[in-house]
């Protein structure tokens, strides 16, 4: 579900290649995501270009990783989120949690 | 806009249908699209929608249904299921009036009973966001009480049947 696109010193580049980010795959994504935070102790830029659907589910697995970051001094960082997917996020105020760019780019010259 | 009032049968233990999630929008888009705000009201519902047929898939034993209808400038999604009643935590009062449901770094989500119906209510912590183990992780009541203008939850014992609506008011 999420592929390792690029692994740096400090961070890694993830894909989430799913188009539906729901219940169904919520707790598969959180032990991967975890799983990546463990193994390679670093911060991941994670791009949601693929999501064309999310949930409340799929959402609170996102947060649980990013606590389980934070408990480790990492980060995870969003990138190439659909228009809606980011309205999503700041009409919940998930904006002010994640830090979000446009693109592996934009992410990795703010890191 | 059209008047309108379609009915969707939502099966328990399926997967999430996205077919019947667009079939719902499209019906939306046709109905309100002289609407000045149609983008507006076609993200608040999808998202409502996806949080009521996540519900219907996750919570209910049974069967669900969810009504969409369009009438006197209200665009109203009432979900019906003869599952579980809602049980809701208490983490406070507000004024005693009004009944904390969540209470975290971003909001407090919150009741109030009117009748037979719990109206849900959100407001912003102005503080700022403390990154810590506290983030919530559940966000299903708090994106339909923010993406509808009126949320309420109803439970009728005689029936067994829990009742969540929610309303956009089209009238802007």
């Amino acid at each position: 579900m999420i592929e390792l696109i690029k692994q740096e010193p400090g961070y890694l580049l993830a894909d989430l290649q799913i188009d539906e980010a729901n219940l169904a795959v919520a707790d598969q994504f959180k032990t991967e995501l975890i799983g990546l935070l463990d193994n390679y102790q670093r911060k991941i830029v994670l791009s949601l270009h693929q999501v064309n659907y999310i949930d409340s589910s799929f959402l609170g697995a996102l947060v649980a990783g990013l606590k389980h970051a934070i408990a480790q001094k990492h980060d995870i960082i969003l990138v190439g989120l659909k228009k809606d997917i980011r309205d999503l996020l700041t009409l919940i105020r998930l904006d002010k949690v994640f830090k979000i760019y446009d693109n592996y780019t934009e992410a990795t010259s703010a890191l | 806009m059209g008047l309108v009032n379609v009915s969707y049968e939502i099966r328990t233990s399926e997967k999430m249908s996205f077919t019947m999630l667009e079939d719902m929008l499209t019906l939306i888009k046709n109905n309100v699209s002289g609407h000045k705000h149609i983008d507006d009201v076609i993200f608040k519902s999808k998202y409502i929608l996806t949080e009521m047929l996540t519900n219907a898939i996750k919570h209910d034993h049974g069967s669900s249904r969810i009504k969409i209808e369009i009438a006197n400038n209200i665009l109203r999604f009432v979900k019906t299921d003869t599952g579980k009643p809602l049980t809701l935590p208490k983490a406070g009062d507000i004024n005693g009036n009004a009944t904390i449901v969540t209470a975290d770094t971003m909001h407090i989500l919150y009741t109030n009973k009117q009748a037979e119906k719990i109206f849900f209510y959100c407001k912003e912590n102005v503080d700022a966001i403390v990154m810590n183990h506290r983030l919530p992780e559940h966000f299903g009541l708090l994106i339909i009480t923010k993406a509808a203008d009126e949320f309420f939850y109803a439970y009728n014992a005689e029936e067994q049947c829990n009742t969540f609506s929610a309303s956009i008011y089209l009238s802007d």
